[in-house]
């Protein structure tokens, strides 16, 4: 028995303990810095099971534990996991600084990071889970942490309902998704994903079938924000702590995109073309309702969850498409929405400590910042996707596995969304470009580690709109 | 291809990676260092205008010819490696006499509008905070000048797509932070309709790969794919209404008046002289070359469409006040002339839209480049408001009735060539209505008369408004960019011979797949 496939697995577990006996032992045990210490602790750890997963992904082509498998496809979406975590522990410190955020001061680091890594290590069983009880332990430890994540502020009312609503409506989901589960059993008599698949194969019109296949729909809606099932978001959003709503709209979203993924490019393969249809429906329904929500906003993380919700829409189109091309679409498009994401977070970041997080904060931008506003039109462009920026190619990818399988209308409707998208994106450019700065306001003098990150991520978002290499990593991890 | 074949594309690529490559030098030259930050730019588009000069020459010399009756087009200088193999996404270069002659345009607008450009810093009545902007003004011309390039070398869809939309990036902030009058609803009307084109030519793209059979975006290979009818049916009129609203089709040129009339000057040069002419470009290279049934089925519609937006473009020119919106409606109209030759479906009438894409170009820009110079020393573009310039400024005087001469389609000017070919290629055809629709076309040329002369007289002539009495002339940096656009309108409608026979060569395989 080889046990490097499931080191990454061990790593994060020991991670999130040893950062845990960290902040407990603070006083005693002495890491400098308080918060420092626990945050280099966070990110050294987290790469160290990138690395683990990378070297496992590459020796290993599949190998499997009972209900629990890996692959290369599989250690794809992990890699996915770890960079948003990854990212998110990255931009997190300034919110722990005194004066770092002019929304208040985050405290307990310690508990913060451990929470992100036991999150990460659900969306980790969700994605190699080979039966359905695995996998939706994998669901709830990926959201479990998120209900306290988003209530992280507690002396925030924002935050707090923030957290309030999102486990109401979590709650609500797992119910939904464990009833779906409950049928998907029934019907196929097993919880292997295997039987499932026959099943859904030999008798895909029963409808015990349908019903727990819709419901497990349903529930995953709910996480991914697919309208109707959205109205979670935008509250959530507003009020979580801004890393949190980083992660949530990237790797949580990731983990909820993987998990539909898996289930329907997987053992529910068979049923997907005779659901086009709905998928279409939720796809354009969910782009509207974001593209249409997101006009109307001032606040950017209001703006931002809007925006996410268009994009699960984007996602949702290539569910239509044939089932290799539609997951590397995903994992390609999580990539390079999460790095888009991510420039905008940073900056974000920046505008944050001396202000608010609105378009008011941003306007005049170029003038207090050229590099930040450079790196804010890139980001903007990118998700509007426009060439040759990562957006692009993400959907180009996406609408080109609904269009193999001929959907042309709906490519068609994709592609309105995202010009209508464009108007709204470039609201923030306007604001950065073209209106004057509000009295007061200086130059924003950044640090050499601020300034590397522009340059790095404006790199990273053209890298990954015109670089072949990493889409053909992606699709090398077939099987 | 033998060795200088490849040392043709690696000069083709030059073309895009230049003007690329000057944009990130022009970031770490510092802003204050005015002087550098001009002469770097001008020198590179001087060096990339001799560079398309020189291909323009060895490809006149030696043009490649397709063999008799082959559909496939022939191209020089191309380059065919693979981008996304996976994908079969290829960086697939070459060019054929129209993309080669439509590239030379584009070099000489580029180098006359950074001419043009001069002043930007020193141009008081932008916005105010737009000066010291000088360097991003030039980082973002050289930005959608490479997008220009790179399209029309690309035969790949996916690559000619990508560089298409680059130019998006760079036009919507050009205008927005560089612009006029209302400059930021301008920009987000332009890029919003041309964004909407391109959804429509991406979902044909689409289409195009999928359908093919073959899953290739390669236009060669493509040309050679008979589409199933029911396909070009729909994919047709896609990609062809998509680029057709790029290049200014009625009645979706809406963008355009407020988008020339709002841009700064160079970018008006460069937006209808060159990058209106990727759309039509687009029409004839991708949607007729690759869909001739489609084409067949539609071009009625398109027809119509054609006439209606020449005639009411001339008319709409003639009311108008603001000179740049004047000359953006006369656009419309030349616009129109372009899909006119297109549409009627004969030989002689695509030789006329691909003359007329190459004398519109110039004219526009030389229309442009003048309004721009006057409207820096009387600080109105309003017609009344303007008057006796001509004793003022004798250069941009003679300049700007020699380019409304060629806008009105003065015999021995470019403009006559390509309209004489259009409304022969319309009568030449067998059908009554594309006859019909020719002849009602021919008003355009009556009231654009009206239009240019009416304006010409109106500003140059009479007495000199008072105020006006200190303007000067040109200078010698001014005077090089008028001189040269003037000299290519010249030089296409004194001996287009040369120019038509190159061109008829590259329609062969686009005609011979039209009537197969």
């Amino acid at each position: 028995m080889n046990y490097l496939p499931f080191l990454p697995e061990l790593a994060l577990l020991g991670l999130a303990f040893a950062i845990l006996a960290a902040e407990m032992g603070r006083s005693g045990l002495t890491l400098r810095g308080g918060s420092r210490g626990v945050f280099h602790l966070a990110w050294a750890g987290l790469a160290l099971a990138l690395a683990l997963e990378a070297l496992a992904s590459w020796t290993e082509n599949s190998t499997s534990l009972g209900g629990y498998r890996t692959s290369r496809g599989i250690g794809a979406w992990k890699q996915i996991f770890l960079l948003a975590t990854f990212a998110t522990v990255l931009v997190s410190p300034a919110y722990f600084r005194p004066g770092g955020n002019a929304r208040g001061v985050l405290t307990r680091p310690g508990t913060f990071y451990a929470l992100l890594v036991l999150c990460t290590l659900g969306m980790f069983a969700l994605v190699s889970a080979r039966d359905l009880l695995t996998f939706y332990l994998g669901l709830e430890l990926a959201t479990l942490p998120l209900y306290a994540l988003a209530a992280f502020q507690p002396k925030d009312g924002d935050s707090v309902e923030a957290g309030a609503k999102y486990m109401l409506m979590g709650a609500f989901s797992s119910a939904l998704s464990l009833f779906g589960i409950s049928f998907l059993y029934g019907s196929a008599g097993s919880l292997g994903f295997d039987a499932l698949a026959s099943a859904a194969q030999a008798n895909a019109d029963s409808l015990l079938l349908q019903a727990g296949v819709y419901l497990l729909l349903g529930g995953l809606g709910f996480k991914l924000a697919m309208a109707p099932l959205h109205m979670w978001a935008p509250d959530v959003y507003q009020g979580a702590p801004t890393p949190v709503m980083a992660f949530l709209s990237v790797g949580s979203k990731a983990a909820a995109v993987a998990a539909a993924a898996l289930l329907f490019l997987g053992p529910l393969d068979s049923m997907r073309p005779a659901m086009a249809g709905v998928f279409s429906v939720a796809a354009v329904l969910t782009m509207v309702v974001g593209n249409l929500g997101a006009m109307r906003q001032t606040n950017l993380r209001r703006f931002v969850a809007y925006s996410s919700i268009a994009q699960v829409g984007y996602f949702l189109v290539s569910f239509t498409g044939e089932s290799e091309a539609a997951r590397v679409a995903m994992q390609y498009n999580l990539l390079a929405y999460g790095a888009t994401s991510f420039a905008l977070y940073f900056i974000l970041g920046i505008i944050g400590r001396e202000g608010p997080e609105t378009l008011e904060g941003l306007r005049g931008l170029s003038r207090r910042s050229p590099a930040l506003a450079a790196l804010l039109a890139l980001a903007m462009f990118s998700l509007a996707g426009i060439p040759p920026l990562a957006g692009f190619l993400g959907k180009f990818l996406l609408f080109s596995a609904a269009a193999g399988e001929g959907h042309y209308v709906l490519v068609a409707l994709a592609v309105g969304n995202a010009v209508v998208s464009f108007y709204y994106y470039m609201m923030l450019v306007k604001a950065a470009y073209l209106m004057p700065t509000e009295e007061g306001r200086g130059a924003i003098v950044l640090s050499l580690g601020a300034r590397v990150g522009v340059g790095l991520l404006a790199l990273l978002l053209i890298v990954l709109g015109v670089c072949p290499a990493l889409l053909g990593y992606l699709q090398g991890g077939a099987g | 291809m033998d060795a200088s074949g490849s040392f043709g594309s690696v000069l083709l690529t030059l073309t895009w990676a230049l003007p690329l490559a000057s944009a990130l030098v022009l970031m770490a030259i510092p802003a204050a260092n005015l002087i550098l930050v001009r002469r770097f730019t001008l020198a590179m588009n001087g060096l990339v205008l001799v560079l398309v000069g020189f291909l323009l020459a060895v490809f006149a010399l030696h043009p490649p010819t397709a063999p008799d009756g082959s559909g496939v087009t022939a191209l020089a200088f191309a380059a065919d490696s693979p981008w996304f193999p996976s994908l079969h996404i290829r960086y697939h270069i070459g060019v054929d006499a129209i993309s080669m002659t439509l590239m030379f345009l584009a070099a000489v607008i580029v180098f006359t509008g950074t001419l043009a450009s001069w002043n930007i810093e020193a141009d008081q009545h932008g916005p105010k905070g737009s000066g010291g902007k000088a360097k991003e003004f030039f980082i973002l011309l050289q930005l959608l000048a490479a997008g220009v390039f790179g399209s029309f070398i690309s035969f790949d869809l996916f690559t000619f797509f990508v560089f298409n939309e680059l130019t998006l990036i760079p036009t919507y902030l050009l205008i927005g932070l560089f612009g006029s009058g209302r400059k930021s609803y301008a920009a987000m009307k332009l890029n919003l309709m041309l964004m909407g084109g391109s959804a429509l030519i991406l979902v044909g793209i689409f289409g195009l790969y999928f359908q093919s059979g073959i899953h290739s975006f390669d236009i060669l290979q493509l040309s050679q794919v008979r589409f199933d009818a029911q396909f070009q049916r729909w994919a047709f009129p896609a990609l062809f209404l998509g680029f057709g609203i790029l290049g200014n089709m009625f009645p979706f040129h809406i963008w355009s008046p407020d988008g020339h009339a709002s841009a700064p000057t160079a970018i008006s040069m460069l937006l209808a002289g060159v990058h209106m002419k990727l759309g039509s470009y687009g029409c004839l290279r991708i949607a007729m070359y690759l869909l001739p049934e489609g084409a067949r089925e539609w071009m009625d519609v398109f027809l119509v469409l054609a006439a209606a937006g020449t005639i009411w473009g001339a008319f709409v020119a003639a009311k108008q006040k603001d000179l740049k919106y004047l000359n953006a409606y006369a656009s419309v109209s030349h616009c129109g002339l372009v899909f006119l030759g297109l549409a009627v479906f004969t030989t002689i009438g695509l030789r006329g839209a691909v003359l007329q894409m190459l004398a519109h170009g110039f004219i526009t820009a030389a229309m442009f480049c003048l309004i721009g110079m006057i409207y820096a020393r009387t600080h109105t573009r309003q017609i009344p408001d303007m008057g006796g310039l001509m004793a003022k400024m004798p250069f941009l005087g003679v300049g700007f009735v020699l380019a409304g001469f060629a806008a009105l389609g003065l015999p021995g000017m470019a403009g006559f060539m390509a309209e004489l070919n259009i409304f022969l290629g319309g009568f030449a055809s067998e059908r009554v209505l594309p006859r019909m629709l020719t002849a009602a076309s021919l008003a355009s040329i009556i009231v654009a008369a009206v239009y240019v002369l009416r304006a010409t007289n109106s500003i140059l002539n009479g007495p000199a408004r008072s105020g006006n009495e200190h303007l000067s002339d040109a200078t010698f940096l001014e005077k090089v960019p008028v001189a040269l656009l003037l000299l290519c309108i010249l030089a296409i409608g004194l001996y287009p011979g040369p120019l038509v026979s190159l061109v008829d060569g590259a329609l062969q395989p686009i005609l011979n797949n039209l009537n197969r």
